[in-house]
């Protein structure tokens, strides 16, 4: 992957802001890379993830995910869903201290006649203050043009804090 | 147009027993990739990993970790822990040379140059034992539980590592 990450968009949040939405997906890379560094709840909160079409989430019950947990305190696990409004980045509950971290990676995002696929490889830090991460995938199914990503936390949180940073994987 | 994946340094280690990658994390980057291609160790052990501060090497329990430990003739395994642990365990199982074909390592650090917020990893790693015809595939999470500004980073295991090379990236 040297000298292969061209990078896309950015947002780094250092006030409170509801959402995040990263765009700039188009055709010219195959796949795309989302990175998030340190995102900070402003309450308990987990943080999903949604596909934005002319830079607008979609919010449709059209989400499929499956995830094996991984964390300090407990035994591993496994998480899966179909028909979600949205996908989650760990499956964490961060307190506002400790947030989220991890890699994204898209794929078909710009390809009208395929569903677009992520996976994730997060390490984030609980509000119970137990380390949790894992590995798994996500699909939305809709077969449309996906431009880019929109981020937000649930429980009504506001991002505090992050950044978010959106890549191209140069061909 | 320019990349966003950025060379840092090469830190090479030759017989010796723990592996020092210092000055490696700056305020240039916020998120660093770390690949490991080149592992020759004297003894067949698991590698762990330690930061490196102001201090020098911190060998205190401020370490939490996740690992799933992926063996290629056995059952998996999985181990975490919450507190108390002293090194971010289970980075690889190397064997000595004639005995292994160790492969790699890829391991992503966030945030090791912020004061405020905890540094963390996520990695894989893969190599394999001829002596136990045995491939050995890691995936897992570490936090360093400190608020403050890693500079580097150690490996150690029971035994020398001979020979090991890894690459430093920073991503911008």
């Amino acid at each position: 992957m040297a000298g292969s990450l061209i990078k896309i968009d950015e947002e780094i949040v250092t006030s409170a802001v509801a959402s995040v939405t990263l765009t700039g997906i188009d055709s010219t890379y195959d796949v795309y890379m989302l990175q998030v560094a340190n995102a900070l709840p402003s309450v308990n909160a987990g943080l999903f993830i949604r596909a934005t079409e002319s830079g607008t989430a979609n919010s449709t019950a059209n989400y499929d995910y499956a995830f094996k947990t991984i964390r300090s305190d407990t035994t591993f696990g496994n998480v899966s869903n179909t028909n979600q409004n949205q996908w989650w980045l760990s499956f964490a509950l961060v307190g506002t201290s400790q947030g989220e971290n991890g890699n994204v990676f898209i794929f078909n995002a710009n390809n009208s006649s395929e569903y677009t696929f992520f996976t994730t490889e997060p390490s984030s830090f609980t509000s119970s203050s137990a380390l949790f991460g894992g590995q798994g995938g996500a699909v939305y199914t809709q077969t449309s043009t996906v431009d880019g990503v929109y981020l937000a936390f649930n429980n009504s949180a506001n991002i505090t804090s992050a950044k978010f940073t959106l890549y191209g994987l140069k061909k | 147009m320019a990349s966003n994946l950025h060379f840092i340094k090469q830190v090479e280690g030759t017989t010796v027993a723990d592996f020092n990658m210092t000055d490696i994390f700056t305020s240039e980057f916020e998120t660093y990739q770390i690949m490991i291609a080149k592992w020759d160790t004297a003894n067949d052990d698991y590698t762990y990993g330690r930061i490196i501060n102001a201090s020098g090497v911190d060998t205190g329990s401020n370490y939490a970790y996740a690992v799933q430990i992926l063996y290629s003739d056995q059952a998996f395994y999985n181990d975490g822990k919450s507190n108390s642990s002293t090194t971010m365990s289970y980075l690889n199982y190397c064997y000595p040379a004639g005995n292994e074909n160790n492969g790699g390592l890829v391991l992503t650090v966030y945030n090791p140059n912020s004061s405020s917020s905890y540094t963390y990893f996520t990695f894989q790693s893969v190599t394999f034992g001829n002596i136990a015809n045995r491939l050995y595939g890691m995936k897992g999470i570490y936090v360093h539980k400190v608020a403050e500004t890693v500079t580097g980073l150690q490996l150690g295991r029971t035994g020398n590592f001979d020979h090991i090379v890894a690459d430093i990236y920073g991503v911008k």
